[in-house]
């Protein structure tokens, strides 16, 4: 049964009492909240996520709330609490959904080790599923947005996971996290794309998250093996340069914007070596959206 | 006479005249120049050896090197080496 099946009256009154227990990916997510930007954003880009069956067991009880006290008045906060324990500080009662979303990323880089995970988006088209791990600020969720506007599919925005296993990527197809003035690029860009509500004034700026495409999201249990790993960086007005990239320095630049690396030891190792060396790895300079489509839709092409 | 032994070690991709390399008993990666991961090849993992046959091996490879040059270059590897936990080194 999906989320969007819950009427918003139906997704309010299961955050404020049982919780709302969705599966995302390998994940199951009980959130609790009586906060209504967090059932409205909720109902809004969730809504195509399977909600977990009742015996199913919770991975992660989270728990946005604002604190008791004159805080709750006064400049009035919100806590994000995972199994009751408050990994953040508080922040401003307006960064509920925010707070939520970069919980929930906490959540998954903390607890996981049965993947590599990676600081990357993933998309995929014809079978061609590239892997973007970059730093923050050089427009890989931008890129993301914009190709999943195109007909890619989503598997991930901000955390790539790597099965240590089979080495194929485990979609979990989260909304994608917008900064600034990506915000109203993406927004012209695609008019149909549903926001969550903007929010300023945050620690990275101005956030805003764009829903998943649907299709997307339905294909969640599809793991996908890695075709290519896309180091993007977008620099005003540079020419689009997609240029072949050394293994040895992929393999360096992915171990750079691993969240759990250090933890997995050998097997991280041998799972990024072994992943990185059956795909190919490039650098990709661009400013204009539409070279950085017409490149990767000649990379899915050539396939 | 000091005797170096290798801790197991994994090489992934070379480039740029260097190597990518795990180290087991760390659990660091470490980027090491081809010269350090030739010098790695004569270090076994099983049993301690003297860094007087590893010099020994080594100017038997390159024997129109200077001797006392290379004996300098391979300490200072060896020594590097040390300080990053890939090999130990005991009396």
């Amino acid at each position: 049964m999906k989320l969007n099946v819950l009427s918003n009256s139906e997704i309010k009154r299961c955050c404020k009492n049982e919780g709302l227990v969705i599966t995302i990916g390998p994940y199951v997510f009980r959130i609790r909240s009586s906060m209504q930007d967090i059932h409205r954003n909720l109902g809004k880009l969730y809504g195509q996520f399977e909600l977990a069956k009742e015996d199913e067991i919770v991975d992660f009880n989270i728990q946005i709330d604002m604190p008791y006290g004159f805080r709750r008045f006064y400049k009035p906060q919100v806590d994000f609490k995972l199994e009751g324990y408050a990994p953040f500080l508080p922040l401003p009662a307006t960064q509920a959904f925010p707070i939520l979303e970069w919980g929930m990323n906490w959540c998954i880089a903390q607890h996981t080790f049965d993947y590599l995970s990676i600081h990357a988006a993933t998309i995929e088209k014809n079978g061609f599923t590239a892997v973007l791990p970059a730093e923050s600020g050089s427009g890989k969720s931008t890129l993301t947005a914009i190709m999943v506007s195109n007909g890619w599919r989503l598997l991930s925005d901000e955390m790539t996971l790597i099965s240590l296993r089979t080495g194929a990527v485990s979609p979990i197809s989260r909304p994608i996290s917008l900064k600034n003035r990506s915000i109203e690029v993406v927004k012209a860009y695609n008019s149909e794309a549903i926001f969550s509500n903007v929010v300023s004034d945050t620690n990275k700026g101005t956030i805003g998250h764009m829903k998943s495409p649907d299709s997307s999201i339905e294909s969640i249990n599809k793991t996908a093996g890695i075709s290519a790993f896309i180091f993007p960086k977008y620099e005003a007005r540079a020419d689009c340069n997609l240029s072949p990239k050394v293994k040895g320095e992929a393999l360096l630049s992915a171990i750079e914007q691993s969240f759990n690396y250090d933890i997995l030891g050998k097997i991280g190792f041998k799972t990024l070596t072994k992943v990185i060396e059956q795909a190919n790895c490039y650098d990709f300079k661009y400013s204009s959206t539409q070279d950085a489509v017409d490149t990767f839709e000649a990379l899915a092409q050539s396939l | 006479m000091d005797k170096v032994q290798k801790y197991k070690c994994t090489v992934g991709f070379r480039f740029n005249d260097s190597s990518v390399l795990f180290c087991s008993h760390t659990g660091k990666t470490h980027v090491v120049e081809d010269s350090a991961l030739e010098l790695l090849e004569e270090i076994p993992e099983e049993k301690a050896i003297s860094i007087e046959s590893i010099l020994h091996k080594i100017s038997i490879k390159y024997p129109h090197d200077d001797k006392e040059l290379l004996s300098q270059y391979i300490s200072d590897i060896i020594k590097s080496l040390i300080d990053y936990e890939i090999i130990s080194c005991k009396q």
